[in-house]
């Protein structure tokens, strides 16, 4: 998977671009922390090519929400595909997200 | 008085004469000097000829790849002139026949230069890549770079997972292929991706479908479904269909078609019958994280194959993730593994665990619609 981190002083995007399996959620920890560690910001997490995700992303997810809570930032989800975005209905994740 | 000229008439006469016969001569020099210079040519492209027959795969190659018989494979390559652009190629790996059959635009030299190009690049790009849609990606990044000329390839590259039957490939452009089974025949359903040579970024679309036990696959260039008789009339696709599924001669029955009319274009055919029976996917690995991706190909593939549509397939590997998952980290009864199980159960229709003589059995049953 890439990140792509596009900084404003409004809000930060991040667009997260191929897939975030349990591969990723284990040999790219680096990659990850870059964007938790924009928790404390006003963040778009834009998934317009974010083609897969199982509970190892969503796990992600979760923790980015709890650093963002804990450090006053915010989050909102955007663009998520079909595939994607029936993955955060089946997992109840829909209703602790933004999701535009 | 008729036979008196007048002397200038003479002489003009003779001059004239002697003008002819030197022009004759230099005329027979020219000649001559051209005849060698065709034989030149001639000689070259015979030897271009054994060059480009020699590029192709031998009898002896296509034993090798025959194995222990689960498969037989044929091809046949007749250019129309000394040499010519059309082109298959295919190498085994294991239980795998990975296969291209092309067809370069254009004819004679300048195509048969490009022919050669695409057939080593098939074998380079074949050494390295996972799929019919990288070996075709790579070959067309390079054909597209410095083409000034726009020769193109139209090009069915495929692989064939011989014991489940599976078939990945990739389409660029190129006629589709039949499969004959018994005395009928069906057309291989096929994306529109561009040709070879165009744009180096296209990205070409897989696809899959099944081969099964005594069907052929057979694969040919248009040479073969534009080929005219004496009256100028075309074989056509429906007549081919139909020779196929009823003719074992393929060739001997597009010359009968022909009658003695010239060829107009190269032919190519290329036929693989699987003999094995089916059998069905069966994957061993060790409980380990990083197999998950071989597992997830696995998964990808049979879907794929079997006609499985994309969104359903991407849920499957989902659950097959989690599963995985959820085997690996069965000590750490932890947050995720509970979620992993709840979108297995949402996904699958049937979910069966059991341990049974020590071992952790976990059974998911997932029905789909063709």
């Amino acid at each position: 998977m890439k990140i792509n981190i596009i900084p404003n002083e409004k809000e930060t995007r991040v667009c997260l671009i191929g897939e975030l399996d349990t591969t990723v959620t284990t040999n790219q920890v680096e990659e990850l922390n870059q964007v938790l560690a924009l928790a404390d910001k006003a963040l778009e997490i834009d998934c317009e090519e974010l083609e897969y995700i199982s509970s190892a992303g969503l796990r992600f997810f979760m923790q980015l929400k709890r650093e963002s809570e804990a450090k006053g930032g915010a989050i909102r989800i955007t663009h998520l595909n079909e595939d994607v975005n029936d993955i955060f209905r089946m997992s109840g994740f829909h209703n602790l997200f933004t999701i535009e | 008085m008729g036979i008196l000229l007048p002397l200038s008439v003479f002489v003009l006469g003779i001059l004239v004469v002697g003008l002819l016969i030197r022009r004759i001569t230099r005329d027979e020099q020219v000649n001559a000097r051209l005849e060698t210079e065709k034989e030149v040519v001639s000689h070259e492209l015979e030897i271009a000829h054994d060059i480009q027959m020699g590029i192709l795969k031998n009898e002896k190659e296509k034993k090798q790849a025959q194995g222990n018989g689960d498969i037989e494979l044929q091809t046949l390559l007749v250019p129309m002139r000394e040499v010519g652009g059309d082109l298959f190629d295919f190498h085994r790996e294991g239980n795998e026949l990975w296969f291209i059959i092309g067809d370069v635009s254009g004819k004679g030299v300048p195509a048969a230069m490009f022919m050669s190009a695409a057939v080593n690049l098939f074998r380079a790009a074949g050494v390295r890549a996972n799929s019919p849609k990288e070996i075709m990606e790579e070959m067309n990044a390079v054909l597209s770079e410095d083409n000034p000329s726009m020769t193109f390839v139209t090009a069915f590259v495929g692989c064939l997972r011989i014991p489940s039957g599976e078939l990945i490939y990739c389409n660029a452009g190129h006629c589709a292929p039949l499969i004959r089974n018994g005395q009928t025949t069906r057309e291989i359903v096929m994306e529109p991706n561009i040709p070879l040579g165009f744009d180096g970024r296209y990205s070409f679309v897989e696809q899959g479908c099944m081969l099964g036990e005594g069907e052929t696959l057979v694969l040919y260039t248009d040479g073969v479904t534009e080929a005219r008789n004496s009256a100028h009339k075309m074989l056509g696709m429906k007549r081919w269909a139909e020779i196929v599924a009823t003719q074992e001669d393929l060739y001997g029955a597009i010359q009968a078609f022909m009658d003695k009319a010239e060829p107009t274009d190269d032919i190519t055919l290329m036929t693989i019958r699987k003999k094995s029976p089916v059998q069905p996917v069966t994957l061993r690995v060790p409980c380990r994280a990083d197999q998950w991706p071989v597992l997830r190909k696995e998964i990808h593939t049979f879907g794929l194959c079997n006609g499985m549509d994309k969104k359903g397939l991407k849920k499957l590997e989902v659950a097959a993730e989690e599963a995985i998952v959820n085997i690996l980290h069965y000590s750490q009864a932890s947050e995720v593994g509970g979620l992993g199980i709840h979108l297995i159960r949402q996904i699958v229709d049937e979910l069966h665990y059991e341990r049974k003589e020590n071992k952790n059995i976990l059974r998911m049953v997932k029905s789909f619609n063709r």
